[in-house]
This record gives structure tokens, C-alpha cells and sequence, in this order.
């Protein structure tokens, strides 16, 4: 996570002018950006898309931005409901086909899917899960984010948060079939 | 039988290690003694360490290539400058869109670098004629270094010619290039530079046949390259475009590397799928060298060769 007031600095920078403040904020949260986005997409194509907005909604504002709450916060924020509108736009097609990306697919990013250790299992998992729970889980165990930073990314209590994140996990652990039935619960009195 | 709450909240600070010391052992205690709070317990762990393996995947990163592409994107849709008009563009005929085989290049690259240094030192000399009487010596001696250290070794542009004098240790190829030739004291330096292209024609006919038989490059005029790199290099932004895209690279060059590097602009090409690229060949200290690619609008290293 960058330091605060670097990201301050840079948003200051770029609203006043000077586009190596662009450069640098773009890189120093990109991964960040693109890490939620795939896994709330599935896609890297509607991921590259997603980060490519995310990016853009945020520039176009940074005017605006007055640091009441942390960049990263409104970082995360804009992220996942940029990740929101792809979602109900695929929905709303016709089919589930994702659009075709002009760009061809960079060697270096499929050697990464190649070579990494897949869990194509959790991947699975994590699609089957409603996008309120993916957004939760994926914020808080993958992302890493407290579960008070992610109420305020969501705009939600952090109960709620702390209830998508329960159920969100135990519905995945079901799918990857480590929840056992669950046996007699001895709570009467 | 005691009454036991099913609490999600403390079997949830469990499985995140929130609830430790007595209160989370007591916990603990009671969710062992419970199957079903024990089975969400060990589904809470078990999904939370597979969704923290995702945060680590290789695939979770953005390429360097796709980061080029969404900065491109970014600032086109910002209505920022984008592409800068390049003065040389190669246009490369990617064959079968395999990825290029860098080692020729890499081999024609330091033969640049080595006549382009090698003809900014001859420059430099403040003798005429004995200078222009050393130049195709030094020139070819230049480029027979670089010939022969074909093992990835380059020692060319840190190594001063043998049977010159007065070199300096190390010299500053862009404050060298900036000096116009056209001045009655550089005359002869300019005279110099002429002799040095002309002697080293046959040279660059037989790199430009190298790059368009294995890279399949063409339209590379060598010769012209050479001219212009030894004449124009850091003189004239205006010939490098709106921004002096190949000059910032340059610098980034030095930066990337983590060390001063003698940099110059082998030229800039087109790639399919890739947009237009800067290359430079860079060369250490110690003599090594390596080609960057940039992305001429940041100006940010794409890739590096070796």
C-alpha cells in the first residue's frame, strides 16, 4: 500500500499539470486495481477494461477529491463499482459472451496463467458466489482490506460486510467440498 | 445440556486470528466441543487461505505490454497526449507473430553503438588531420570489437579505439552530438564523420542484410541511421517529434539500469499489436549492452535484451 500523502501529492501533481503524476499513480496502483477487477470479472480482457475505467473515472474527478477519506478507499471504491456496471452490463446481454478484445493477448500474461500454481478450483468457486459476496470476499481475503475499510469501500455496515464475508466463505468451502454435512446442533435447552 | 450460541461473528475472528489470548482459547474450547460451529470454523480457514493463495497468483499482475496499452488508453480517453509522431519509423513484418529473436539485433545494436560512439570520439579530437587520418582505424576497430564479441559480451562503446590518444575515460554523447558540425573549427571533425560513414558502408550492408533475414525488418537504411544518429542525436528535438520522446528515453534508460549508460536511439519501429516503440541500445562501463524498449509516450521500459 503506498503511503497516503504520496498519493495526495500525486493527485495534487496531476490536477496542476504535470502528467508524470499520471504516469506514476497510474503504476503504483494497477495491480491493485486490476487484482479486484479479475477476480470480480473472471476475465482478463473485462479486467483490463474495468482497471482502464476505473482509472479514467478517478482522473476525471481528481479535481474533486478532497481527502476526506483515504485515496485508497476511493481508490477501491470506484473499482468495484466500476466492477458492478460491467457486471449487470454482461447481465444484461444477450449471451454470456464476453466482447472481443482487439488487442492480442500479451505472451507474458498467458506464461503467468501457465506457470503459476492454478486454483482453478477457487476460481470456480469464487464465480459461483453472488457479486455482493464476491465483492466482499474478494476485498477482504484477497485484497486484504479490514473489514472496516471495506464497509466504507461498499457503503454498507461492517456487519453486513462481516455477514458476506461468513457466508461468502462457507458458501465457497462448500463448493470445494470441505464443508461437511453439517451434523446435529445441540442447542436446545 | 449447557445452551451454546452459534456465533458467526466469534467463529469468524477464529478463523482471522482476531480473538486470541484467554477469550479466544475459551472460544475455541466451545466451538471444538460444537460439530457444526467446528465444521464452519474449518470451512471459515479453509476458504480464507485458498482466496489469500489468489492475491499472489502471477496472473493477478499486469504485464508490462498491457500496462503500455492501458496508459495509452487512459490518456486517450483523458484527452492526453498520446502518440508522439516519431521522425524514423521501421515498420517490422512480425513473421508467423513469433516473438522476435532479439540476439541479432542485439548484435547489430552494439555495431551502432560502436560506430556512433566510436565517430562522437573521433569528433571530439581537436586535431584535423591526424584525426581524420585515424578515423576509419578507429571507426573499423570499433566495429571489429563489436563483431567479434559475439558471446553477449560487448566491448565497444567504453573502450576507446586502440592508436588513438587523448580519450577521455568517459564521455558524454549527448553533449558531444549537441556541438553543430557545421563550424569552421568542426570542419574537419565533420570530414571525419563523412569518412567514418563512408568507410563503414560495407559494414552496414551486411547488418541490414542480418536484420532482414532474421528479423525479417525492412526498410532499415543503415546508412542513413548512422548519419543521422551521429549528426543529429540530442540536437534537434523538432527531428524527434512533439516530445522529445527518444531523448526522455535516453535518460530513462540510465535510470532503468540503476547506472550511467551511453545511450542512443537505434530508431523507432512499428510492431504489430505492439504500436510504435522506441529502442535504444545502451551501453555500461563495463562494456556490456543491452537493448531497452519504450513506450515512447512514458517512456517506461517495455523490454530489455539481454
Amino acid at each position: 500500500m503506498t503511503d497516503a500523502a504520496t498519493d495526495i501529492a500525486l493527485i495534487e501533481r496531476y490536477v496542476a499539470g504535470d502528467m508524470t503524476a499520471f504516469d506514476q499513480l497510474v503504476r503504483l496502483h494497477q495491480d491493485r486495481v486490476f487484482g479486484i477487477c479479475l477476480r470480480m470479472l473472471r476475465s482478463r480482457d473485462a479486467a483490463l477494461d474495468a482497471t482502464q475505467d476505473t482509472f479514467v473515472t478517478l482522473l476525471r474527478k481528481a479535481d474533486r477529491y478532497r481527502a476526506e477519506a483515504a485515496f485508497s478507499t476511493w481508490l477501491y471504491r470506484v473499482t468495484v463499482n466500476v466492477c458492478y456496471d460491467h457486471l449487470r452490463r454482461r447481465q444484461r446481454r444477450a449471451t454470456d459472451q464476453l466482447p472481443d478484445h482487439h488487442d492480442q493477448p500479451d505472451p507474458k500474461a498467458v506464461e503467468a496463467l501457465e506457470s503459476v500454481e492454478l486454483r482453478p478450483d477457487v476460481e470456480r468457486a469464487l464465480a459461483t458466489l453472488s457479486d455482493d459476496f464476491r465483492a466482499a470476499v474478494v476485498l477482504v481475503d484477497v485484497q486484504g482490506l479490514s473489514l472496516e475499510t471495506a464497509a466504507q469501500v461498499l457503503e454498507v455496515p461492517v456487519g453486513t460486510v462481516k455477514s458476506r464475508v461468513f457466508r461468502g466463505r462457507r458458501q465457497l468451502a462448500d463448493q470445494l467440498g470441505n464443508l461437511r454435512p453439517p451434523p446435529h446442533h445441540p442447542t436446545e435447552t | 445440556m449447557i445452551p451454546h450460541h452459534h456465533d458467526p461473528d466469534v467463529i469468524m475472528a477464529l478463523a482471522d486470528g482476531t480473538l486470541t489470548g484467554d477469550a479466544g482459547a475459551t472460544a475455541a474450547a466451545e466451538i471444538a466441543a460444537c460439530p457444526r460451529c467446528a465444521a464452519d470454523l474449518d470451512a471459515q480457514r479453509r476458504a480464507g487461505d485458498a482466496l489469500a493463495g489468489l492475491a499472489v497468483a502471477a496472473d493477478a499482475r499486469i504485464t508490462e505490454l498491457e500496462s503500455m496499452r492501458l496508459h495509452r488508453a487512459i490518456r486517450q480517453q483523458l484527452g492526453h497526449p498520446t502518440a508522439v509522431p516519431v521522425r524514423q519509423r521501421r515498420t517490422v513484418a512480425a513473421p508467423n507473430r513469433r516473438r522476435l529473436n532479439w540476439a541479432p539485433l542485439t548484435t547489430a545494436a552494439a555495431v551502432f553503438l560502436a560506430l556512433v560512439v566510436g565517430g562522437t570520439v573521433i569528433r571530439s579530437f581537436s586535431g584535423g588531420d591526424d584525426a581524420a587520418d585515424g578515423v576509419p582505424e578507429a571507426a573499423a576497430t570499433f566495429a571489429g570489437d563489436a563483431a567479434e564479441d559475439s558471446d553477449g559480451q560487448r566491448n565497444t562503446a567504453a573502450s576507446p579505439a586502440s592508436g588513438t590518444s587523448s580519450q577521455p575515460e568517459t564521455f558524454q554523447l549527448n553533449e558531444a552530438s549537441t556541438t553543430p558540425a557545421a563550424s569552421g573549427d568542426t570542419s574537419g571533425d565533420a570530414e571525419a564523420v563523412a569518412m567514418s560513414i563512408a568507410d563503414l558502408t560495407e559494414l552496414a550492408d551486411q547488418v541490414e542484410a542480418d536484420l532482414v533475414d532474421q528479423l525479417g525488418l525492412t526498410g532499415v537504411d543503415t546508412e542513413s541511421l548512422l548519419a543521422s544518429s551521429l549528426d543529429e542525436i540530442g540536437s534537434d528535438a523538432d527531428a524527434f517529434g512533439e516530445v522529445s520522446s527518444e531523448q526522455d528515453c535516453m535518460g530513462t534508460a540510465s535510470v532503468y539500469l540503476g547506472e550511467p549508460v551511453e545511450s542512443v536511439v537505434l530508431g523507432s519501429i512499428e510492431i504489430e499489436d505492439l504500436g510504435t516503440a522506441v529502442v535504444t541500445v545502451n551501453a555500461a562501463t563495463d562494456g556490456t549492452v543491452r537493448i531497452l524498449l519504450h513506450d515512447p509516450v512514458a517512456c517506461t521500459v517495455i523490454e530489455e535484451v539481454p
